[in-house]
């Protein structure tokens, strides 16, 4: 199809604004789908996306609409993983469209993700067409959402389509939006090959599919393509466009969105932001943008039972399969024993990994305080980063800390502000910047070191705006800091899997607090336990659960034999799901006991 | 082989106590009939495979049958003369227990009783809903005397809510004075489907187990001093008062068991007897293959409630391996944490293990480390 009739374009939206709903309305007003295979956020493919009502994966969908003017044109909706811990795949994303359909729910009005989604999508130079959705909603407030979006976003209201992906209302003016306010793909002249990799996933019988948006050029099976940033050259098997179910095509030629699959192996083998070009006539330059993904976030995940490492590891690498983001490798705990060390785009990318080893994969773990990664200099002039507390030096040698900051911006409602405040100050943030939005909401934009927002700042922020506060962050860089090595031991023995790295006038109080609350989930054993709280070697805090004193069944005759047995056996079942640590039986608890801050 | 010992188990009660689980019945007489046919009928099918050391007729309160039901049920199943097993127990309740009945049970060939006396306080007989006093537990001990029993276990209760460590202390005085052989220290337990789990789940009645614990140990300790030993967990007796017939549970022994509710443990197969239905039938409604490795955990987590323990000599013989071959780290771990000691067997070359006196208050926690993946 010739490029001017094209449109490639995304839907961004702030989490639960509507933009699946949306996507799955636009599949049937084009008749991509039947109305009889509709099934509730069909775009969304994994449990857990269905689930926590989130896109992780991104998957493009070619439509064919016949517009208005009579003409037939070719749609690729690319949806973006709508969270902010893919920030990087989102981008690369939005680069693969000409233009974007922001969402804005009726009844929520603008989130801070969207504010921070617009910008992306501004910094892309994409035309943005706003769409108010859930119009239906008993509470939807549309003339506030319109000024808003005239306020705060900037845009002319005129622009502005109501909708909803529930009822359908609206849709038809957004398709013909769609074709008439976007820009076709740009004709180009040139010979050879450039496009662009925004997604990949691993399909176990036909290796690596990758997701493109060609620029330049066309791609056809046969062809022998390059991989400009690594290099590495594969052979074309087939290419294809989803709609949604894969649909083979003879070739993608300049403007088209859909698959390649080559003999890729593995998706760690294809980085996100690859320009493909053709091995025989490579294109001068790739594409603007490219970036390697850097993990952020650490964590350790072990087995309950060692035994069920290999198994573990095997999970781990089907995992990375389908997302290169997450990085893992082995590591030794002293109390866990073996396990991994692994990378994470950010805290929903770290919880929803977790997730899938529990759920998809059904792996018994134990995931380790999460961490940042720490730049240490030592006093020889020796330079690390600690992305693990045990391996954090000792205090002696290190010159200095410095700890990674974000630049957070949190969208709330006037009354909390103070809340918020002191929220902020008590992570040892500080607020640069405030700005009213309307008469009932502000943004803040505030400095707050990563560590502090790891485990539960945003549950805090939910907490304290009942729900209507929402937050964005950006890496900024990183800052000096007073960092200490915060240690707990079990009866004398440090266990690694607890300790974590704090600022120092955080630490004493932490360390008690975690003192105490794994007295509360340590449950009594043969003898008495102690839980010590140190810093550098100093204990500032020491609980004791106490020694078991009695348990002996009084009756045990004929008849009491098997039931007596079933429930030790169902003990016996109970503590192997414990850790031991040393001769103390640990229970999962404790691990996730940790994690909570206060 | 035959096998040796044989429970019987006869359901009915004068009155359903709070706290009791077993398979019990009220009292009717046009049911006990049909019931101790059924009986019999049950018993003539393992006769044949029987040779009893010991026979222990246990409730429910077997007492309360008539007198004319209790001749006719010892008559079925106890043999006479040379047969005559070592030991015949017959438990009753104070209040049942008439000087006829008394000397019925004699003449059928019994010679120990269990008493149902619980306590020597009135008030904690009053909490745990029984009716008989402390004369009717004398006067039981008098008809029982009389009658030629001198082999006698009292049942007695401890961690009764609102039960003192003084009340508990002259309950155990009280016994002492009356020289009593045997005595079984029963910790009160609250069981699923009893009247007192319902009252503990709603918050009327509470557990005190730092008070169970002192309980546990005054009673070891005052009947100790007295020549009692404490030969099981709950089970203190006069040299010689053992229950032979509830020693064979300890020591994984083969038994048969008969009547509603009662389990049997024959050849590796444990079976289980339904309830009593209202036709006063009932019908065996488990059956559960116990493989070797099974019976072995079961042999070390009941062998190690007893002060004989378990003896590695006996013990492989009959399974194939010492316990410190399969449960060597677990061994180790209970011994490290001062709950469990070797010595030597008795004339025996191996090791004897035995729980200490602090592994006995946890025997729970030892047995469960015997557990296995079978």
């Amino acid at each position: 199809m010739d490029t001017q009739h094209i449109r490639n374009f995304s839907i961004i939206a702030h989490i639960d604004h509507g933009k699946t709903t949306l996507s799955d309305r636009l599949l049937q007003l084009t008749g991509t789908i039947e109305q009889r295979q509709m099934r509730d956020q069909l775009l969304d493919g994994m449990d857990l996306e269905r689930e926590r009502g989130i896109t992780i994966k991104a998957h493009p969908v070619r439509m064919n609409y016949r517009s208005e003017d009579g003409k037939d044109y070719q749609l690729n909706l690319i949806d973006t993983p709508g969270h902010v811990d893919f920030s990087y795949e989102v981008s690369r994303s939005l680069a693969a469209c000409d233009g974007a359909l922001l969402l804005v729910d009726a009844s929520q009005g603008v989130e801070a993700q969207t504010v921070a989604n617009l910008h992306l999508a501004a910094k892309q130079n994409l035309v943005i067409i706003p769409v108010i959705n859930k119009i239906d909603l008993p509470n939807a407030d549309v003339a506030s959402c319109v000024q808003q979006i005239e306020d705060i976003l900037a845009i002319p209201r005129d622009e502005i389509i109501k909708a909803s992906g529930k009822s359908g209302e609206g849709v038809k003016d957004i398709l013909e939006a769609v074709v008439r306010r976007l820009p076709a793909p740009r004709q180009t002249s040139s010979e050879s090959l450039r496009a662009l990799t925004f997604d990949s996933m691993f399909d176990t019988f036909r290796g690596v599919v990758i997701h493109v948006r060609v620029f330049e050029g066309e791609i056809r099976p046969g062809v022998i393509i390059r991989l400009m940033a690594s290099g590495n050259d594969y052979e074309v098997k087939e290419v294809g466009c989803f709609k949604p179910e894969p649909v083979k095509q003879e070739y993608l030629g300049t403007g088209e969105v859909g698959y390649v699959i080559a003999n890729i192996k593995s998706t760690s083998d294809i980085k996100i932001g690859e320009t493909v070009t053709l091995a025989r006539r490579p294109a001068a330059e790739p594409l603007p943008g490219f970036q390697q993904v850097r993990p952020m976030v650490f964590s350790g995940i072990y087995p309950i039972d060692t035994s069920n490492y290999e198994q573990l590891k095997a999970c781990m690498a089907r995992l990375q399969l389908n997302d290169s983001a997450f990085v893992y490798q082995h590591e030794t705990s002293v109390a866990l024993g073996f396990g991994f060390r692994c990378g994470f785009l950010g805290l929903l990318h770290m919880e929803i990994i977790q997730e899938r080893l529990r759920r998809e994969y059904q792996q018994d773990i134990i995931a380790t305080y999460p961490s940042v990664i720490y730049r240490v200099k030592k006093t020889n002039g020796e330079e690390l980063e600690v992305d693990n507390p045990v391996h954090l030096p000792d205090p002696s040698v290190i010159e200095c800390i410095e700890e990674p900051v974000v630049r957070a911006f949190i969208m709330i409602p006037n009354q909390q502000i103070g809340d918020i405040m002191s929220l902020i100050m008590d992570r040892r943030g500080n607020c640069s910047h405030t700005e009213t939005l309307d008469n009932r909401r502000v943004m803040l934009t505030c400095e707050l070191p990563l560590n502090e927002i790891l485990v539960d700042f945003n549950d805090k922020l939910k907490s304290i705006s009942r729900g209507y506060g929402s937050m964005d962050y950006e890496p900024v860089g990183y800052v000096q800091s007073d960092q200490v090595k915060l240690d707990i031991l079990v009866n004398g023995e440090p266990v690694d899997a607890f300790s974590c790295i704090v600022h120092r006038t955080k630490a004493e109080s932490r360390g008690r607090t975690l003192a105490l609350r794994l007295r509360e989930v340590i449950p009594m054993q043969l003898f008495r336990v102690a839980i010590q709280a140190a810093i550098g070697g100093k204990i500032i805090a020491r609980e004791t659960v106490k020694a078991m004193g009695k348990n002996v069944t009084a009756k045990c005759y004929g008849g009491d034999i098997t039931r007596k047995r079933k429930l030790w056996e169902k003990q016996k079942e109970g503590k192997k799901r414990m850790k031991a640590v040393g001769t103390v039986n640990i229970p999962q608890e404790a691990f996730i006991e940790v994690l909570k801050t206060n | 082989m035959p096998i040796h010992h044989l429970y019987v188990h006869v359901p009915f009660c004068p009155r359903i106590c709070p706290y009791c689980c077993f398979c019990v019945t009220p009292v009717t007489r046009r049911g006990m009939g049909r019931f101790l046919s059924n009986l019999l009928f049950e018993y003539r099918g393992i006769a044949n495979d029987l040779q009893p050391r010991t026979v222990y007729f246990g409730g429910g309160t077997p007492t309360a049958l008539p007198t004319r039901m209790l001749d006719e049920l010892l008559r079925g199943m106890v043999p006479s003369g040379e047969n005559a097993p070592e030991e015949v127990t017959v438990e009753c309740n104070p209040a049942t227990l008439s000087p006829t009945k008394a000397l019925a049970l004699r003449r059928g060939g019994a010679n120990r009783l269990s008493i149902g006396a619980q306590s020597f306080d009135p008030a904690v007989l009053a909490t745990l809903g029984r009716t008989h006093s402390v004369r009717v537990i004398d006067q039981a001990l008098g008809t029982a005397r009389m009658a030629g029993f001198d082999r006698i276990n009292l049942d007695l209760m401890f961690g009764v809510p609102g039960q003192t460590l003084a009340s508990w202390e002259a309950t155990l005085a009280a016994v002492l004075e009356r020289k009593i052989p045997h005595l079984s220290c029963y910790a009160l337990t609250f069981e699923e489907d009893t009247e007192f789990f319902r009252r503990k789940a709603c918050g009327r009645l509470s557990q005190d187990p730092a008070m169970e614990k002192k309980m546990f140990e005054m009673a070891g300790m005052m009947l100790g001093r007295a020549g009692y030993r404490n030969y099981e967990t709950s089970n203190h007796a006069l040299p010689g008062h053992e229950s032979v017939h509830n020693l064979a549970y300890w020591r994984g022994e083969d038994y048969y068991g008969i009547g509603p509710g009662a389990v049997g443990t024959v050849r590796g197969v444990r079976h289980r007897n339904g309830p009593l239905c209202d036709d006063d039938s009932w019908s065996e409604i488990e059956r559960e293959e116990l493989t070797p490795q099974v019976m072995a955990a079961e042999r070390m987590a009941l062998g190690l409630r007893t002060a004989e323990g378990v003896g590695e000599t006996g013990f492989r013989r009959r399974f194939g391996f010492l316990p410190a071959e399969r449960w060597q780290k677990e061994i180790q771990q209970l011994r490290d944490a001062g709950l469990l000691t070797e010595s030597a067997e008795a004339g025996g070359a191996g090791r004897m293990w035995r729980l200490t006196d602090r592994g006995r208050l946890l025997a729970d926690e030892a047995a469960v480390f015997f557990m296995n993946e079978y």
